[in-house]
């Protein structure tokens, strides 16, 4: 029965993994990440030469988006 | 753990990740562009040296177009009261031309005026030539008919004189012939008061020259003088002239003319005779 996740009254109630500090800070690390990701989004997005971040500059023509 | 903090894990991951390929893709560009920056700086730079010396040439050659502008102007000012100058020049030297065009008029009239009179006159030269020499070779006709007329005259008043002596001679012969009357001798001269002389030619001979001369026996004493033309007849025949050249008392000398192209021989026993004055 334990393997169909059923219990019977009175049995030992099985406990399951419980939110704690670090899901707490993990989650405030995932904010932290994509604010700096949008920031960091904007400022590659303005230096790039199509407006999209990963796109590299060119040495001899430096070309940025409007 | 919980599924949340394992969904949480999973986004700070793939988030890490992305803002690692983030920031090396910021990274690069800034560097690109920095560098590509320091570049332009450095090409401004040194355009803005090249600007200013530019400008600073272009200032020298601002005052010295400035200063040639100046001159310029003055030339043109120059130019302009030349230009005035020469306007007038032009319009004296206008009303000149117009004043010379006409003049040039009135002496061209004027030339074909004394053309048609040159012209005129020619013709009339012409005319007139011709008439001179018609004149002209009338004039020769009449001065060959005077000759021969004087020649005729010449020869008749000879013949009339011979005529004349004839009939002195007859007359005298006549007289002659009366009882009482003597002749005159053959060869002698006569020398009647008024009337002509008469003598004869004592010699005939030809000079240096080649004219014929002759002598006769009559001088001055008988009023025989230089220049004197006698009469040479023989009998009733007239031969010619005698022009006396030399005059001696009692001898003169002549020279002896036959008229026209008769060929007569004077000698010596031909009679002379001076002419009835």
């Amino acid at each position: 029965m334990s393997q169909l996740k059923m219990n019977l009254p009175g049995a030992h109630v099985a406990m399951g993994p419980q939110m704690n500090i670090y899901t707490g800070l993990l989650f405030l690390a995932a904010l932290a990440l994509v604010a700096a990701v949008a920031i960091v989004w904007q400022v590659g997005a303005s230096l790039s030469p199509d407006s999209m971040p990963w796109t590299l500059q060119d040495p001899n023509t430096i070309k940025l988006s409007q | 753990m919980h599924p949340v903090t394992k969904i949480l894990v999973v986004l700070a991951a793939v988030l890490a990740i992305a803002l690692a390929a983030l920031s090396v893709a910021v990274t690069t560009n800034a560097q690109r562009i920095g560098e590509k920056y320091l570049d332009e700086t450095m090409k401004r730079e040194t355009i803005s040296a090249t600007l200013q010396q530019a400008v600073a040439d272009s200032s020298a050659e601002l005052a010295r177009l400035q200063t040639e502008a100046e001159m310029l102007r003055q030339q043109t000012s120059d130019a302009l009261k030349e230009k005035e100058i020469l306007q007038r020049e032009n319009n004296q030297l206008l009303a000149d031309a117009k004043t010379a065009r006409l003049d040039a008029d009135s002496i061209q009239s004027r030339i074909d005026q004394l053309a048609a009179t040159s012209q005129t006159q020619s013709e009339l030269l012409d005319s007139m030539y011709g008439e001179v020499s018609s004149l002209r070779e009338s004039e020769l006709r009449s001065s060959q008919q005077e000759i021969q007329l004087a020649d005729r005259i010449s020869d008749l008043s000879a013949e009339l004189e011979v005529a004349i002596e004839t009939n002195r001679a007859l007359q005298e012969r006549l007289a002659s012939l009366q009882p009482s009357g003597g002749g005159v001798p053959q060869g002698s001269r006569t020398t009647t008061a008024r009337g002509p002389v008469y003598g004869t030619i004592t010699d005939v001979r030809e000079d240096a020259a080649g004219r014929m001369l002759a002598e006769v026996n009559l001088g001055s004493a008988d009023r025989v003088e230089e220049g004197m033309k006698l009469t040479i007849f023989r009998g009733n025949q007239y031969l010619g002239n005698l022009v006396v050249d030399n005059v001696d008392l009692n001898v003169a000398i002549g020279e002896v003319r036959i008229p026209g192209n008769q060929s007569f021989d004077v000698r010596r026993g031909d009679r002379v005779q001076t002419r009835i004055r």
